[in-house]
């Protein structure tokens, strides 16, 4: 049985600790307008009276055009629509908005900018990306062969085709 | 932030590029590299086990969000550097760090509602800089872009190399 080199192990599993940790820490900011982080989708849709006349920045798909409105989704799954005020652009059903604005009475926002993007870009954008993992899957089998049991990522010595045709 | 696949062939170029300069950088190197562009989006986990889940799960703040962030992927760098072998333990992480900044540079660079970036520099800082906006997440021609830079570097530096009257390069130099 090969017995794993532990320091190693230790200190992976150390990292991945200090990597939650960070995760954890990450968890308990809140808006921070002054460093340029204003309140967001999950503030505002918990909170919205705290957020009353402040600038906001929230996203969400279009569910009507008039008046404009974008249905703002909290990571809980709660969700709120906004009516989007001061935003003269051609916009679609389906599209997606990230508004910048003064969150005034009701669900309002008053536009101080956006950013449209329209609906079927998201899905090509996650095809592109998903495709981008399979190459560095495959280019990484190719190069790297890792070992389970020494828990080692090791270089071969040649690509693997190269390695099948001497075989 | 840009498409994945456009993160992944930036840091193609970049790795091809200094490869031309760099004997030792191989394709097993350049590799690492695309690897180290695919760290930061990590957070994607987010889609599989929202943050909210596991908070209430573990009954703790949490947010996946930090994944995103340079300190935290310093750490994530560091911990996959420790998955290889000593004698490659510094090039991988070198390489590794590549690509991941060139995928924090190039999402600074996206266009955002109120100006700003991401917190870059957390947790030294949560400050977010401006960004000068120059495409957002779902435009194409960051890609063409990118694929374009790939393919020249590919035939500028492995291509012309390969067809080349040179004496055998030694795959494990």
């Amino acid at each position: 049985m090969v017995a794993l080199p532990k320091p190693r192990l230790l200190a992976f599993i150390a990292l991945l600790v200090a990597v939650f940790g960070c995760l954890i820490w990450f968890g308990t900011l809140g808006p921070s307008p002054g460093a340029g982080s204003p309140p967001g989708n999950d503030d505002v849709v918990h909170a919205i009276e705290d957020y009353r006349g402040d600038r906001v920045l929230v996203n969400g798909p279009v569910v009507d055009v008039d008046p404009l409105t974008i249905r703002v989704v909290a990571q809980t799954g709660d969700a709120l629509d906004f009516y989007v005020r001061d935003l003269d652009r051609e916009i679609d059903d389906g599209d997606v908005l990230s508004v910048y604005g003064t969150l005034r009475s009701g669900t309002a926002i008053e536009t101080i900018d956006a950013v449209h993007k329209r609906g079927g870009n998201y899905t090509r954008t996650r095809l592109l990306s998903l495709l981008a993992g399979l190459v560095v899957l495959v280019q990484g089998v190719r190069y790297w062969q890792p070992s389970v049991r020494e828990f080692v990522i090791r270089r071969r010595s040649k690509p693997l085709e190269e390695e099948c045709d001497d075989a | 932030m840009p498409d994945l696949l456009t993160h992944v062939l930036l840091t193609y170029a970049l790795a091809t590029i200094l490869s031309g300069r760099y004997r030792w950088i191989s394709g097993g190197y350049v590799t690492v590299a695309m690897a180290g562009a695919l760290v930061p989006d990590l957070n994607h986990v987010t889609s599989i086990v929202p943050s909210p889940m596991v908070s209430e799960l573990l009954a703790i703040p949490f947010d996946w969000g930090g994944l995103q962030t340079g300190g935290v992927v310093c750490l994530l760098l560091i911990a996959i550097a420790t998955l290889f072998e000593q004698s490659e333990r510094r090039r991988v992480a070198a390489l590794l760090a590549v690509g991941a900044v060139s995928h924090l540079l190039t999402d600074a660079l996206i266009r955002t509602p109120d100006g700003r970036s991401q917190s870059l520099f957390w947790p030294v800082t949560r400050y977010q800089p401006p960004t000068p906006g120059l495409y957002t997440s779902t435009d194409l021609w960051p890609l063409i872009l990118a694929a374009c830079l790939a393919a020249v570097s590919w035939y500028v530096v492995r291509y012309r190399e390969q067809n080349a009257y040179t004496p055998q390069r030694r795959y494990d130099e």
